[in-house]
């Protein structure tokens, strides 16, 4: 056997194990798309199998039934929020410490990075007792606060690595020419930023549209649970109505998985940068 | 130099509200923790001063110590499959070309997902009534008829594992893929001149290329064994028959279902610091074996 043979069928083989693998691994989604448009029947006589026909009425049903526009409302709203918030708050904070004069810039910056280390199980008891004095259990705003605040470290050093790497001469430029921080913020920094702004949004976005701990703890009644949490009550409910909860499945996944297939890039290259941020 | 002063009031303010937010939602929380892990308290009424007791009372809460083996075999588990599999598998998807893109983009798919669609999803696949069990019967296969594992003692933490890792390890695999990609190509060329072979290659140019990220990501599995919750509580609750608990489904429990705030606090306070004093020595030890090269 030639050189050239033996890689051939090296490459070959490389291939059918990829695709093997990445096979197995999408199964499980695809047994819940093609149950989701299956009726209960089909999936009593057989967990796998193709739809004979498309039953829609179980989308329908899922949505009304579960109070899916509600829960989209509630995941929307908080999810909107908390990431239009945390890219606000932290990219000003990453301006300010690369871009301008200020007081312990070495203290803030060890204080962001370090709060990386901080566990969730460090501040869920206090925080949950403080937020029940306070009157921000089951509220929108006191999970927007919460999801705010746990994302500012992971996008500082995310942010941070990014605009260390700008070029000082166009703040510099800006600044001779009379332009206030803002201006210069809005007109220099916007511009060539906009690719890591997309990405600190759909991280955080994504994030909180999967969070479970804080909002199973923070969310308790029905009207304010988000979508990740209602599909989590709904399970329970719904008994054997297998159509109703493959098809509840996919109504909690989709807008996520959309946006994934469109904005992979800027997504994936947002979640692996530099850290191992599971 | 008032200038300067005025200057750097401005730039402070740039910073003060991600600094305010996460300061009064993060860091005041966590200190408060070391009040309230010395305190008997419901959550309600005024926390009352009780020393040591909850930590001597810890000491024989064999509950929450035998949580202790539970996230070690999760620690275990994740330590080795994930990485196996996303680094294999990233040394074979450099390889084929631009196909790539697209199995990497459907190994990655699950990591999207959130936990509780993927973990009661996989409740159902694991059911046997309605899950993979009654699937094999009615091919005919009887031998997996009985499959239920969630409802097993010694199968329900290995089922969850299974479930966490497939919604994980397409993430380790894009992060594999990117150490792989930076290795300098020069390196392959000057190997293959000298005749080294695959298995070579490997145990000489790559692996020690992508050293770093191998070790990030076995500190990042280390510290966040610890603080694992989400497909044990969606799954299993830590049943059957306690067979799952882990250290923070019992933080959980005694916190929020039987309203001992000031316990829940002192055993939090020792799991985080636990994972805290591990990531430290894990740190000094990569600093070390950095300086020894």
């Amino acid at each position: 056997m030639t050189l050239m043979q033996k890689k051939k069928r090296s490459k070959a083989v490389k291939l059918t194990v990829a695709a093997f693998i990445t096979l197995l691994q999408i199964i499980p989604l695809a047994v819940v798309l093609l149950n989701s448009m299956r009726s209960n029947e089909e999936i009593g006589r057989q967990l796998v199998g193709v739809p004979t026909s498309f039953h829609f009425s179980n989308y329908v049903q899922a949505w009304v039934q579960g109070g899916y526009l509600q829960a989209y409302g509630n995941s929307l709203l908080i999810g909107i929020g908390s990431s239009v918030i945390v890219l606000l708050i932290v990219a000003f904070a990453v301006y300010g410490l690369t871009k301008m004069h200020c007081f312990f810039p070495r203290f803030f910056h060890t204080y962001f990075v370090a709060g990386l280390a901080v566990p969730t199980f460090a501040i869920i008891v206090p925080l949950f007792f403080f937020f029940y004095k306070v009157n921000l259990v089951n509220t929108h705003l006191g999970m927007i606060l919460i999801y705010s605040a746990i994302n500012i470290s992971f996008n500082f050093m995310f942010m941070y690595a990014f605009f260390e790497g700008l070029p000082k001469e166009l703040d510099e430029a800006a600044r001779i020419d009379g332009a206030g921080e803002m201006q210069n913020f809005v007109y220099n920094v916007v511009p060539l930023a906009k690719p890591i702004f997309t990405s600190v949004l759909l991280i955080v976005f994504v994030n909180t549209w999967n969070e479970f701990l804080f909002s199973n703890t923070f969310l308790q009644q029905e009207s304010m649970r988000t979508v990740s949490l209602k599909f989590y009550n709904f399970v329970g409910k719904s008994g054997s109505d297998f159509g109703f909860i493959y098809a509840a499945a996919i109504i909690s996944i989709l807008p996520i998985v959309v946006i994934y297939f469109l904005m992979q890039d800027s997504f994936v290259e947002g979640m692996t940068s530099g850290s191992v941020k599971g | 130099m008032n200038g300067l002063i005025k200057k750097k009031i401005k730039g402070t303010c740039f910073i003060l509200p991600a600094f305010l937010v996460h300061l009064v939602i993060v860091l005041i929380p966590a200190c408060s923790m070391f009040y309230y892990a010395f305190t008997k308290w419901n959550g309600l009424n005024e926390p009352q001063f009780n020393g040591l007791d909850n930590f001597r009372r810890m000491l024989t809460d064999y509950d929450f110590l035998f949580a202790l083996k539970n996230n070690v075999i999760w620690m275990s588990i994740f330590l080795i499959v994930p990485l196996i599999l996303g680094l294999g598998m990233a040394l074979i998807f450099t390889k084929i070309g631009k196909i790539q893109l697209l199995f990497r983009s459907l190994c990655f798919l699950p990591y999207v997902v959130s936990a509780t669609v993927a973990g009661k999803i996989f409740s159902i696949f694991y059911s046997p009534y309605s899950g993979i069990g009654s699937f094999f019967e009615q091919l005919g296969i009887r031998g997996l008829a009985d499959f239920a594992p969630l409802g097993n003692e010694h199968q329900a933490l290995y089922a969850a594992a299974f479930v966490d890792n497939w919604h994980w390890w397409g993430f380790v695999l894009v992060l594999m893929m990117s150490a792989l990609h930076q290795v300098d190509a020069a390196l392959y060329e000057a190997a293959q001149l000298e005749g080294a072979n695959s298995w070579q290659i490997l145990k000489n140019v790559t692996l020690p290329q992508i050293k770093p990220t191998i070790v990030s990501y076995f500190v990042f599995v280390i510290i966040a064994a610890f603080t694992t919750f989400d497909y044990v509580w969606i799954m299993t609750q830590g049943g059957p028959a306690g067979a799952t608990e882990v250290f923070s489904t019992r933080i959980y429990k005694t916190t929020f279902i039987n309203f001992e705030a000031g316990y829940g606090s002192a055993l939090s306070l020792s799991v985080c610091l636990l994972a805290l004093s591990v990531y430290f020595i894990l740190k000094l030890v990569q600093k070390r074996g950095r300086e020894q090269l």
